[in-house]
């Protein structure tokens, strides 16, 4: 069966000012290897004449102001950059902010705003995923360590509830395509099983403001239909393998 | 400057430097800027390179360093070292877009302007720079959750937006991008 191809999806190619292959010239390449030399040269001429702070202090002045930004979080949004993942291996993030979300202020609910590098966040994350399914071949362990070792980000229970249910979902996406991709029937049912059960999940009613139980029902009906291109287009965007294997 | 720095740099420039070159070539105008923005960018990672994750996501923290780039992207008047001239004249003499291309641009530019600069911003990182929802999260600094709910949600929005649009709208509405600043 022929993958379906979305018109938004064509519609955004077709109206793109400049594409992408019309960059990969040699004569683009070399420019941008001669830009990278200039810009190299320029920063070590900058060094050498000590006309600002070193790399290190750049780093550490980022750093405090991070810490500033995270108190401000209740007049911005639901997530934001805040301090480093070096803070959070030394173990100086709770996991709690101390901070609320307010009604009609972030995507999921009231509770509270959560660091993402907090040590106990990957137990939270661990526990989330035990009560949903990965596919056989699967586990989170690598997402969960990519988000809990990143940039600190605020996000609240809700977020990582949601966070699980997407990398089960992507674990099911990725085995369908494989059994699909391979003729295996008995899998590719299997995945089918799970993927039509998830728009379902209570999880959704939480996180849901709207476009995503559709996104994931569009999903299930694609694997019900055995039609792989609504399957494939969501693995391609929201699922990294890489980091579920 | 540390050797393991420099050559990620350099790898990760020369992969993906065209990608950047792109992400900045569709939003602005002229396109030629685009060469300063992508020097720019360049600058400002060498700067940061305490700052750089490690492979693969040093790519969308590029991105991100490049966005920045460009939102406090203001016309000057610096001269370009010859690399970024002539850069800036490959750009400057690509073939413009064909009509139903311009026709498709405009589509596309009206039901984006009733999105949020955020939302919009996510739509067209996955759907111009083919960033994952993760990608995009590091790009943004927000969880890659967070990006999914927004992305299948502008994307649904955006179908809507443009199943609905009025063919007899004001056909000069300014084309791409600029447009939406």
């Amino acid at each position: 069966m022929n993958a379906s191809v979305d018109p938004l999806d064509q519609l955004l190619d077709k109206a793109a000012p400049v594409r992408t292959p019309e960059l990969s010239s040699a004569q683009v390449q070399r420019s941008i290897a001669a830009m990278l030399a200039s810009a190299r040269q320029q920063v070590e001429l900058d060094a050498s004449g000590a006309a600002g702070p070193a790399p290190d202090v750049v780093s550490l002045d980022r750093r405090r102001l991070g810490r500033r930004t995270a108190r401000a979080v209740v007049v911005s949004a639901v997530v934001l950059a805040a301090g480093t993942g070096v803070a959070a291996a030394g173990g100086f993030l709770p996991l709690g902010t101390g901070v609320f979300g307010l009604p009609g202020m972030t995507e999921n609910d009231t509770s509270e705003l959560l660091n993402s590098t907090s040590p106990d966040t990957a137990e939270l994350l661990r526990g989330y995923v035990a009560q949903m399914t990965m596919a056989p071949g699967y586990t989170a362990e690598g997402a969960i360590e990519q988000f809990t070792t990143g940039e600190n980000t605020i996000v609240q229970d809700a977020g990582l509830q949601g966070m699980a249910l997407g990398w089960s979902s992507c674990s099911w996406e990725l085995s369908w395509l494989d059994a699909h991709a391979t003729g295996d029937q008995t899998a590719q049912d299997a995945a089918t099983a799970v993927l039509v059960r998830i728009p379902d999940s209570p999880v959704l009613l939480r996180i849901d403001g709207g476009g995503v139980t559709e996104a994931y029902q569009a999903i299930a009906d694609a694997a019900a239909a055995g039609d792989p291109g609504p399957i494939q287009r969501d693995a391609d965007v929201n699922c990294d393998a890489a980091y579920l294997r | 400057m540390s050797t393991t720095q420099d050559e990620q740099i350099e790898v990760l420039f020369h992969a993906h430097g065209s990608r950047l070159l792109g992400y900045l070539a569709r939003r602005v105008l002229p396109v030629e800027d685009a060469a300063d923005l992508l020097s720019e960018t360049m600058l400002t990672v060498w700067r940061r390179r305490a700052e750089l994750p490690a492979a693969p996501d040093d790519v969308p923290w590029a991105f991100g360093v490049a966005r920045n780039v460009l939102a406090n992207h203001r016309r000057s008047s610096t001269r370009r070292d010859a690399a970024t001239a002539q850069l800036a004249q490959v750009l400057a003499t690509l073939p413009p877009p064909s009509a139903d291309r311009v026709e498709a641009g405009v589509d596309l530019t009206r039901a984006l302007r009733d999105l949020s600069d955020l939302d919009r911003e996510i739509v067209l990182l996955s759907g111009w720079e083919g960033l994952t929802s993760t990608e995009i999260g590091l790009a943004l600094a927000l969880p890659a959750a967070t990006v999914r709910t927004k992305l299948a949600r502008a994307r649904q929005r955006l179908r809507r937006l443009i199943s609905d649009a009025d063919p007899d709208e004001d056909p000069r509405a300014p084309v791409f991008l600029r447009a939406l600043a």
